[in-house]
């Protein structure tokens, strides 16, 4: 049991910068648009 | 004053983004969960847990519900299985008792002679037995069709080791297998849904809803709320949810405690399961009134926030209806207006579309791969079009009056297109159904039978417990 909760707090860490590099890839996306439109 | 319709207007339009944002909100913050959440706390070995499964006519799947639970990772003499048989006229009763004779003192058969009142009395049936027999220390409520993960109840207990958890849930996810089109939709939708909005709510410290086929509720906690369900409405398991938050408990998410469920495999099965969970929300909606938007007085479930993701789930079809008059009448006045707010409206709209996807991916990862075509499908073919229409400069300025005016209506057009699919689906042509659902979206299902919802509502159509056929299709998935 021990591990398994390890690695459930181990994808939560991830998580967080997974989200983190979704917002900054579509911010980049959008700054795009804005420019070239 | 016309400067000053075209705002007013602009504004009804831009309403419309209202649960864009909120869908937005809610997956930003779901990325914060790992710094809210709390699974530290002391407890004195595994809790005694009374599992409380209501069963009418479930023969096809209950013997292989009790068997999981059973064979649970969790000590064997701290876990019953308690399945009330609300008057089953199959073999429930045989099946269920047989699995009592299989482990004595671990499976217990309860049966109502007369049934047929709904989920909640037969809950309540089963509760009554359980609290006067006073062995438990929590109480886990499932459905028939629902199979727990070997570990998932470990996690889920755990939780209550924080003496302020009145509460946990679980993460139920599609189970159907082979799925069909409609059970990948489904699975994206759980994904934001729960492995997302629950996150969230998470991180906020209020839950909407437990999840009906996986309520833990500390024996405190049951008994803060009076020791029953409520019967008075379709959505049992949110007045639990809220009750308990409102007796002074907090509500936990669990996202790694994994069960699987059956869903619907058409949209007749669906349309009638969420038509009963969408009466079922505007009833909680009704009943807690005076608890909107009352701050910290009420804990967490009186805040902004949760006002602002509540309330734009239940009124998405409202929002989207008046974005679509008023960009249509906003043409009448000024084309140009028009085509600002709604390239606007459909800017937000990428973006939401971007981020929920993309995250998904991130939530569950084997969700997503399983059911990637539906995630790219939600809104709908025809909804993606406008979106590339609205994105890309310079397109809507050249788009003839007709089609213009047809990207504007589409907002709401959509949900009578989605209804009218869900119909075409019961006739001859029912083999079109499937593929015209890519092309309309399963969004836009979903708000139809919101709006569906509210006008049942309004009627006061009398309230009726309809039960989703369940097969014993959730594959072996633990």
């Amino acid at each position: 049991m021990t591990g398994e909760l390890e690695a459930d707090e181990r994808f939560e860490r991830a998580l967080f910068w997974r989200e983190l590099a979704i917002l900054l890839v579509i911010a980049a996306f959008v700054v795009a648009i804005a420019v070239l439109g | 004053m016309r400067d000053a319709i075209e705002w007013a207007l602009t504004i009804v339009v831009l309403l419309g983004a209202l649960p864009l944002v909120a869908g937005c909100y809610q997956f930003g913050l779901a990325g914060l969960h790992r710094f809210r959440r709390r699974t530290s706390g002391a407890l004195d070995g595994e809790p005694r847990v009374a599992v409380v499964i209501p069963a009418w006519n479930e023969a096809a799947v209950i013997g292989r519900t009790i068997d999981r639970l059973v064979g649970l990772d969790y000590p064997a003499e701290r876990l019953r299985v308690y399945v009330v048989d609300d008057a089953s006229t199959d073999v429930t009763p045989d099946v269920v008792r047989a699995k009592a004779g299989e482990h004595p003192g671990r499976v217990f058969h309860l049966r109502r002679e007369v049934g047929g009142q709904g989920k909640a009395h037969t809950l309540n049936h089963g509760l009554r037995q359980i609290r006067a027999e006073g062995w438990f220390e929590a109480v886990l409520i499932t459905d028939a069709d629902v199979i727990f993960t070997a570990l998932s109840l470990r996690r889920m207990t755990r939780h209550l080791g924080d003496a302020t958890v009145g509460a946990v849930t679980a993460y139920i996810k599609e189970g159907s297998r082979p799925s069909n089109a409609l059970n990948r939709f489904v699975a994206f939708e759980y994904i934001s849904a729960q492995a997302g909005a629950r996150r969230a709510q998470n991180v906020l410290g209020a839950q909407a809803c437990l999840a009906g086929g996986a309520q833990l509720l500390r024996r405190e906690s049951l008994e803060a709320i009076g020791g029953l369900i409520d019967t008075s409405s379709l959505a049992e398991d949110t007045f639990t949810t809220f009750d308990v938050q409102l007796a002074g408990w907090r509500v936990v998410f669990e996202p790694h405690a994994i069960v699987w469920a059956e869903e619907p495999r058409d949209m007749a099965g669906l349309w009638k399961q969420r038509l009963r969970w969408g009466r079922g929300n505007v009833q909680v909606t009704m009943h807690y009134r005076r608890n909107w938007l009352r701050g910290r007085r009420i804990g967490r479930l009186g805040g902004a926030s949760f006002a602002l993701i509540w309330f734009s789930v239940l009124l998405m079809p409202l929002l989207m209806t008046a974005a679509s008059a008023a960009l249509v009448i906003l043409y009448v006045l000024d084309r140009e207006a028009s085509i600002d707010a709604f390239r606007g409206l459909w800017a937000l709209n990428l973006v939401t579309y971007l981020f929920i996807t993309l995250s998904s991916f991130a939530l569950d990862p084997e969700a997503a791969r399983r059911s990637w075509r539906e995630a790219i499908m939600f809104p709908g073919a025809i909804s993606l079009a406008i979106i590339v229409v609205a994105a890309v400069p310079g397109l809507a300025d050249d788009l003839p009056d007709a089609l213009l005016l047809f990207t504007y209506v589409w907002l709401s057009a959509s949900m009578l297109a989605a209804y009218l699919v869900r119909r075409l689906e019961a006739t001859r042509c029912g083999w079109a159904a499937r593929p015209l659902l890519y092309l309309v979206g399963y969004g836009p299902l979903l708000c139809a039978i919101t709006a569906a919802a509210y006008l049942q509502e309004v009627r006061g159509r009398e309230m009726a417990w309809e039960k989703t056929q369940k097969t014993g299709a959730v594959g072996d998935l633990a």
